[in-house]
């Protein structure tokens, strides 16, 4: 099933994004339990260049340490903050400073190098929370409900393929373009034949999971110069299989739903937000509104500021 | 008529449906309040029974009902009044994909749109 959620305000100014989607979540609780995932866009106010880390850290004996060190070598640490999550595993979130975004991709394969570690994402101008374990507890984890922002997508995951772990855990992100996310209810059935053509363009995928792969595939064609609305409509014609994906840029959000139809999605739009959810509950979440809209197959919205 | 006021705020799904059974075999009409869109609302209910919903309902409202005569002042999601055998499910707002599938008897009336597969969307 998953359950995805997006929604972004009109008038360009923070609002509280992170409870806006923790609510919408929570009623899409039922719809997946496996983990659950936020890119909140516009929470993050950093100057050019200085980027956030979400690293994934091993309670070993010196693991924090030989991270620390590496990324000393790399930039100062700015801000960091060590989040105790469940396993054997807690979060590192720190503030590096990078001579230009390019450099950003190679310090993550950088860090990945090290053992015990691994770099959930690195981003700009949104804040990526991702975890396993339920919307709940998740949300009082991050603190995720003090989080202001513009804009902003969410996931609850139920597992169809890959590893359930933090790093599978939606959103994806892709760094051919900065600061894309992807989260995304349904199978792409012609991976490969997605796959393929963005390697051989020198993308580097990290995983075999078919959300990556839908990242890297809308990060390219926004490279390219598509605008998000042509970028979804591409998409519908050339990934196959049952989606709903739900795409978030530093100024948008979109949806582009499969030919058939095989996944839900549902929208509101109103003078002040634009919303979409997989269910109508979690759209009264964020909006009075009873303007439901079935998004039709095939159908792509989206909107930015 | 006897009537019952059923607020869904704080119950699950089995809680209101077992709420919904249990009361319908003593009162003529249930009120539903704030049903936030759950699924499978009045799942199997053979009472002979007038259901009124406030809000919307989530999937398979209604579905393999026989005789109650379901309101909802709202949308349906996917599937409402899937393999009913008698009854009425009436809808004022929208419904979702698949709205009456393997339907036996009974009716399903929806006044806004049925299901996403058209050309454009339809707004209440």
């Amino acid at each position: 099933m998953c359950g995805i959620a997006g929604v972004i305000y009109k008038d360009k100014k923070t609002h509280p994004v992170g409870e806006a989607l923790t609510s919408m979540l929570e009623s899409l609780q039922h719809r997946g339990p496996d983990s659950v995932g936020y890119a909140i866009y516009g929470s993050l106010d950093f100057p050019e260049n200085y980027y956030q880390l979400n690293i994934e850290i091993k309670r070993r004996r010196g693991a924090l340490d030989n991270l620390k060190s590496l990324l000393n070598q790399i930039s100062p640490i700015f801000e960091e903050q060590l989040i105790e999550s469940v396993g054997d595993s807690d979060v590192y979130k720190c503030k590096i400073a990078l001579d230009e975004y390019s450099l950003l991709k190679p310090c993550i394969s950088e860090i990945d190098e090290l053992e015990n570690v691994r770099v959930i994402n690195g981003s700009h101008s949104f804040e990526m929370i991702k975890d396993t374990g339920k919307v709940r507890d998740i949300a009082k984890r991050f603190n995720v409900q003090s989080r202001m922002g513009t804009h902003g997508i969410g996931h609850t995951r139920f597992a169809t393929e890959s590893g359930v772990d933090r790093y599978h855990a939606h959103p994806y992100q892709s760094y051919i373009i900065p600061d894309i996310t992807v989260v995304h209810n349904g199978q792409i059935t012609n991976y490969w034949k997605i796959r393929d053509p963005l390697e051989r363009k020198g993308h580097t995928f990290e995983s075999f999971n078919d959300t990556e792969c839908i990242v890297h595939y809308m990060a390219d064609k926004l490279d390219q110069g598509y605008k998000l609305e042509e970028a979804l409509d591409q998409a519908v014609i050339d990934l196959d299989g049952p989606f709903s994906i739900l795409v978030g840029t530093p100024n948008g959000i979109g949806i582009a739903k499969d030919k058939l139809g095989l996944r839900p999605g549902v929208m509101v739009e109103t003078d002040e937000i634009f919303a979409i959810a997989s269910e109508e509950m979690a759209l009264h979440d964020v909006t009075d509104s009873d303007k439901v809209e079935q998004i039709a197959p095939g159908e792509t919205r989206a909107y930015t500021i | 008529m006897k009537e019952y006021v059923i607020d869904a705020k704080d119950m699950n799904e089995k809680e209101l449906n077992r709420a919904i059974k249990e009361k319908a075999t003593s009162f003529d009409k249930l009120i539903i309040d704030n049903p936030d869109s759950r699924h499978n609302i009045c799942a199997g209910l053979t009472e002979d029974v007038e259901i009124e919903i406030n809000g919307s309902a989530g999937y398979f409202v209604g579905t393999m009902a026989h005789g109650p005569r379901i309101h909802i002042n709202g949308n349906a999601g996917w599937f409402a009044g899937d393999n009913m055998t008698d009854g009425e499910l009436v809808i004022e707002g929208t419904a979702g994909d698949g709205a009456g599938q393997g339907i036996y008897g009974g009716t399903v009336l929806v006044k806004g749109s049925v299901g996403s597969r058209k050309i454009s969307s339809y707004q209440v």
